[in-house]
């Protein structure tokens, strides 16, 4: 597979690649769309996975199934150039793609400080090098616009409460919480499920809730058992701060506010 | 015999079905048209799919009817014998070791936790004289419970993505990559069709009590270990493809005895091989039917469609034989 990358990546290195940029793509996964139509190249699209609802125009696109198990027999029909993934739990269809002989890139959008080279490489293949070198330098220059914090506010992320998924180390939003002034007191790499107790046992300032949940009661609820808890509770759009794209960082100052409790 | 041929006619109109329902419609005219991804889907795809799914069933519908044989016992099926758990346990571990989504390794760590499971209960069970069938099952059963509380423990140390692909392995599916295994699965299902149809009289023999199968000249245990190996055998070249498939193994026996009022195992091997692999055709072509793009394991249906027939087979019938 890496021979494959590799081998897609001198391609898109070499100028020919401007001429014969992919015309019919196929992005599984939310963020690979959005940051396709960050670089203009969103009408090349397709087909996406479900949940793929950013910018507006994304919902249009027809679907190859969900994030894990996107349907090959759709993503063929679909006559791709071009099929792209990121490096979360994708091999069992990388698998197949290679079968049948489908050309796709797998791109790691796991930590933070990967977005300026992450969006480097997705202009490479579109030739659309300029704009990912802008959006690249917007995402540094946002980022160090943020005062550099004084205090260590211990921060919990959790993702989901009934089974208690929380964000651990190496994880973008582990990066961003630091960069706002947060010490996630998850020090587990990738996103643990934690047991109660140890779930309970934490004494964190902040909660930022990300979960899915969309019943009032239900996030009425959860808000009022840590509230109880003397822990300020902020609930943080999942679909914003979920995914690596531009938006994270031009929404930081939401989440920095929303970690510090400082209106500022 | 005309029983045979009927549900070979009916394989063949459900391989035809299962080939052209899909997400993707394809039209007979894509094919004569050399539609170059029609072509592909119906081949490299939906062709692996439908033969994964008759392969499966059919290995599994033989395993269950040697399991049935075996122990003289309605209920018996492949699992029964703690295959299950040994393949899982295995699948589990290797999940839990990170190889996961290698397809090779998972295939290797089923497989072997399969034949692990298999050496235990024959060690457990062959050692004594006497009821060598009743120690087998009975370790089966224990081993059963031992891997499944195993199984348990590794899966709360999981890791939420870990834990997903392990559940989806234990529900059974097909329509992954490793239907490419299926020709294997296939040779062994047409294999063992054609040797225990040719050995139908030691299996006859097997249906006495074993004091008179004995007295009419059957090596209890060297018979008794051979089957066992069988069921193994086409257990484990189905768990790799599928995963945990219920449900077959049990029903397609009694659908066999039904259509032909006998036990005995003349025609009995092939018909029955035939029945589970329509039965799982059958539950894969509903599962793509009402799935789409989002895939529903094919694994879902067949007990949602095999116990309320099985029932229904049941209350027309007087005993078992």
């Amino acid at each position: 597979m890496n021979k494959f990358i590799v081998f897609i990546s001198l391609i898109s290195l070499s100028v020919s690649v401007i001429a014969n940029s992919p015309k019919r793509v196929i992005s599984l996964s939310p963020a690979l769309t959005e940051n396709l139509f960050d670089l203009g190249v969103g009408k090349n699209i397709v087909g996406t996975t479900e949940f793929s609802d950013f910018p507006p125009a994304a919902k249009k696109i027809p679907r190859v199934g969900n994030y894990q198990r996107p349907n090959i027999e759709k993503i063929i029909s679909l006559k791709p150039d071009l099929v792209l993934l990121t490096n979360e739990g994708v091999d069992q269809i990388t698998v197949r793609l290679k079968k049948s002989k489908i050309p796709f890139v797998v791109l790691d959008t796991r930590v933070s400080k990967t977005y300026p080279s992450h969006i480097k490489e997705l202009g490479e293949l579109f030739g659309k090098n300029n704009r990912a070198k802008h959006l690249g330098n917007e995402w540094k220059k946002r980022l160090s616009e943020i005062p550099l914090p004084f205090v260590e506010i211990k921060t919990l992320i959790l993702l989901e409460d009934s089974s208690a998924i929380v964000a651990g180390k190496n994880t973008f939003l582990d990066q961003f919480v630091t960069i706002c002034g947060g010490d996630n007191l998850v020090k587990e790499s990738g996103y643990p499920r934690l047991s109660r107790e140890k779930l309970l046992s934490l004494k964190p300032d902040v909660l930022l809730y990300m979960g899915m949940t969309s019943n009032k009661k239900t996030l009425d609820q959860i808000e009022a058992k840590w509230k109880a808890r003397n822990i300020r509770f902020e609930k943080v759009d999942p679909n914003t701060f979920g995914r690596l794209t531009i938006r994270l960082a031009r929404n930081i100052g939401t989440l920095c506010r929303a970690v510090t409790g400082n209106p500022k | 015999m005309k029983q045979i041929l009927g549900l070979v006619f009916f394989t063949f109109v459900l391989i035809i079905l299962s080939q052209f329902t899909g997400p993707v419609e394809i039209q007979i005219n894509d094919l004569f048209q050399k539609n170059k991804n029609a072509l592909s889907i119906f081949w490299d795809i939906r062709f692996f799919r439908t033969l994964a799914a008759f392969s499966v069933g059919a290995c599994l519908g033989l395993a269950g009817l040697l399991a049935q044989t075996l122990f003289r016992n309605p209920l018996a099926e492949p699992y029964t014998l703690g295959l299950s758990g040994g393949a899982s346990l295995g699948a589990v571990t290797t999940i839990a070791l990170g190889f996961g989504s290698h397809p090779i390794l998972m295939t290797t760590g089923t497989f072997v936790g399969c034949w692990l499971a298999t050496f235990v209960i024959l060690g457990l069970g062959i050692g004594t004289r006497h009821q060598i069938e009743e120690k087998t099952i009975l370790s089966g059963v224990m081993l059963s419970f031992f891997c499944g509380s195993l199984i348990t423990l590794f899966i709360t140390w999981l890791e939420p993505q870990k834990l997903q692909s392990a559940l989806f392995w234990m529900i059974g599916q097909i329509g992954t990559e490793r239907d490419s295994y299926s020709p294997a699965t296939f040779v062994v299902a047409v294999t063992m069709m054609i040797a225990l149809t040719y050995s139908h009289r030691n299996l006859d023999r097997f249906l006495l009590h074993s004091d008179f199968s004995i007295s009419m000249g059957l090596d209890l245990k060297k018979s008794v270990i051979l089957i066992i190996f069988a069921i193994t055998l086409l257990t484990s070249v189905s768990v790799t493809v599928a995963g945990l498939i219920g449900f077959v193994g049990l029903v397609s026996p009694h659908i066999s005895y039904f259509l032909l009022k006998s036990s005995r195992h003349k025609y009995r091997v092939v018909l029955t091989g035939l029945i589970g692999g329509c039965f799982f055709l059958v539950a894969d072509i509903t599962a793509r039917k009402l799935g789409g793009i989002n895939e529903i394991p094919s694994g879902s249906f067949c007990a949602l469609f095999g116990a309320p027939y099985l029932i229904w087979l049941l209350s027309k019938r007087r005993g078992f034989a």
